[in-house]
């Protein structure tokens, strides 16, 4: 496969072909049989970077598989002059991802647990409180994030990857696939200062609201246990 | 079935009126729920002994509605785990009744020591509307429910060294949550409960690992009043299907008086509205998609007659139905101005 064709796949995985780019990728695909293997590869690559757990394995995952992978040449590093055009995907990825929803939303806060509603030690709850088990994705979460405390908001990716569509994976219904780099940016309008006020604003609604949701859903104990505590809901 | 034991609940809950004023005689035939005329505050009860009377439920629906009268009148001591975003908590939990108000309480038995408290009494399933005779949420809902939802019965299974029955609740649409509940074969108390979203993916459980014998309360348990409904200008525009305006007043005092709250259920799931005036000074959430735990929130910052507001859509739902409830509120005579 040419150096040409390997580079144009990279670029249409990455949203950034255009169609002149399409055409000649097609076509070569119809004239190089390796390349549709190395379409196949790619892909699979993506999704093992990116924990995709809906990736097709029934086909080739055999035992040289990952051999195959490591041998393959990786476009980005051979192809430093297409580094300009990386500038793109996101902003463009984004605008997919509104397409796609209709719905703009301007902004998604994640708030990891309620645990910064309790008074007091903070910090030792940093310590003390790095969630069990909630799975690879929420730790790699909060890593990025910088630290390992409850309190701390989340990844500021402009569309929710559940709105637009983006893969499952973990528990979580938003947020699944927050380690997919095209939904992740920087958080540059606040500071975590900020991000704890509104997490604990927040929850003073998640209270009320959770107080609601003990007299009509039929079920007590979850609603109840959503509340921040250490206070009576309901009649006094 | 359900009609006849829904007049047989009304019935009995005239006998526990009359039994408070030591008459003998119990209500067989009265189908209106009675209230005790010189009594101030005009309290309804509902008679928890009847349950024991009650025959063993057949339907989905029957189990479900059984299923919330037992929760509200047993008294149990267990211990259990919760399953969530946060990983694996353990707690101990109480449940009592004094003097018809239900008291639940959760202690976490791992991490900071956090207690949850509750008091409350049996629902109504929605405002009074003039209409004297409002049914009680649980013989409500449960009928409710199967308009919105698909319920089925799944295999037998053990759960808390208990025999329990599964019941499948899936939603006829994408705009809600499904659950999934096992219920025990003896007492049809909910001993554990799976939170389902709308990709089909298990987002909360609940479940008894250990319950002590539960006792079937041996009184009465209040009953709501009926309350008027409220008179804010605002509500919903929109909703899913068969979320109902709910009889409940909720307050903090984290929130100034002017924070108004309306709630709406279809029986399962619940969406909050918050609306308030912006005033200089005040916090206020930045406008978007929020989400603590497993609850999400959409928060909107509008003007209406000229006036900035903020509106706040919450609950466990999928984020397009809060945006949609969001965007889509009702305010009265005043119009909601482009942002």
């Amino acid at each position: 496969m040419s150096q040409n064709a390997r580079e144009s796949l990279s670029a249409l995985m990455d949203n950034e072909g255009d169609d002149l780019e399409l055409r000649r990728t097609l076509k070569s695909l119809e004239e190089q049989p390796d390349a549709a293997e190395a379409w196949r590869r790619y892909h699979l690559m993506r999704s093992v970077m990116r924990r995709d757990h809906d990736i097709d394995v029934s086909t080739d995952l055999s035992a040289g598989i990952m051999a195959r992978l490591h041998a393959e040449p990786v476009p980005e590093m051979e192809a430093p002059r297409i580094a300009p055009r990386r500038m793109q995907p996101f902003a463009r990825s984004a605008g997919i991802a509104a397409a796609v929803t209709l719905m703009v939303i301007t902004g998604v806060q994640f708030y990891n647990g309620t645990d910064f509603t309790r008074t007091g030690g903070e910090s030792e709850l940093a310590d003390n409180q790095v969630p069990a088990a909630a799975g690879q994705t929420q730790r790699n979460l909060v890593a990025q994030a910088g630290g390992g405390s409850q309190a701390t908001p989340v990844g500021m990716p402009l569309f929710s990857p559940a709105l637009s569509g983006g893969q499952a994976g973990g528990v979580m219904p938003v947020g699944a696939s927050f380690d997919n780099p095209l939904f992740m940016t920087p958080n540059p309008r606040q500071s975590r200062s900020t991000d704890q006020e509104q997490a604990r604003l927040l929850q003073s609604y998640l209270d009320r609201h959770s107080q609601g949701a003990t007299n009509l859903s039929g079920d007590v104990w979850m609603p109840l246990l959503r509340a921040s505590g250490n206070e009576t809901l309901g009649q006094r | 079935m359900v009609s006849r034991r829904n007049a047989r609940c009304l019935a009995a809950l005239s006998g526990v009126l009359l039994l408070a004023y030591g008459a003998v005689a119990i209500a067989e035939t009265s189908a209106a729920i009675a209230e005790a005329a010189d009594e101030p505050t005009e309290t309804e009860h509902f008679d928890c002994r009847q349950l024991a009377e009650w025959e063993r439920p057949e339907s989905p629906v029957e189990w479900f509605e059984r299923s919330l009268w037992a929760g509200h009148c047993h008294v149990f001591q267990a211990r259990a785990v919760r399953i969530g975003i946060d990983g694996v908590r353990t707690l101990a939990l109480s449940r009592d009744i004094q003097d018809g108000v239900e008291r639940e309480v959760a202690r976490f038995l791992d991490g900071p020591p956090v207690f949850f408290e509750r008091r409350g009494h049996i629902g109504r399933m929605s405002w009074s509307n003039g209409d004297p005779e409002v049914p009680a949420s649980p013989a409500g809902m449960a009928r409710h429910i199967e308009q919105y939802y698909r319920l089925s019965m799944g295999s037998d299974e053990r759960i808390a060294n208990r025999s329990a029955v599964r019941l499948d609740i899936e939603p006829l649409d994408g705009l809600r949550f499904g659950h999934r509940l096992w219920l025990d074969e003896d007492t049809a108390l909910p001993l554990k409960r799976e939170l389902i979203d709308d990709r089909g993916r298990v987002v909360e459980t609940f479940q008894l690992t250990e319950l002590q014998p539960p006792q079937l309360y041996q009184g009465g348990v209040v009953l709501d009043a009926t309350p008027a409904p409220p008179q804010q200008a605002w509500g919903a525009g929109w909703l899913p299907n068969g979320f109902l305006d709910q009889p409940v007043d909720t307050q903090t005092d984290r929130h100034d008086p002017e924070v108004g709250h309306r709630i709406y259920s279809d029986g399962l799931s619940t969406l909050s509205l918050f609306v308030e005036p912006i005033e200089e000074g005040r916090e206020r959430l930045i406008p978007g998609l929020h989400r603590l735990g497993i609850s999400l929130a959409v928060v909107r910052h509008v003007a209406v007659g000229g006036r900035p507001m903020q509106v706040v859509a919450m609950g466990e739902l999928p984020p397009r139905v809060l945006a949609q409830v969001a965007e889509s509120l009702s305010w009265g005579e005043a119009s909601e101005a482009p942002e």
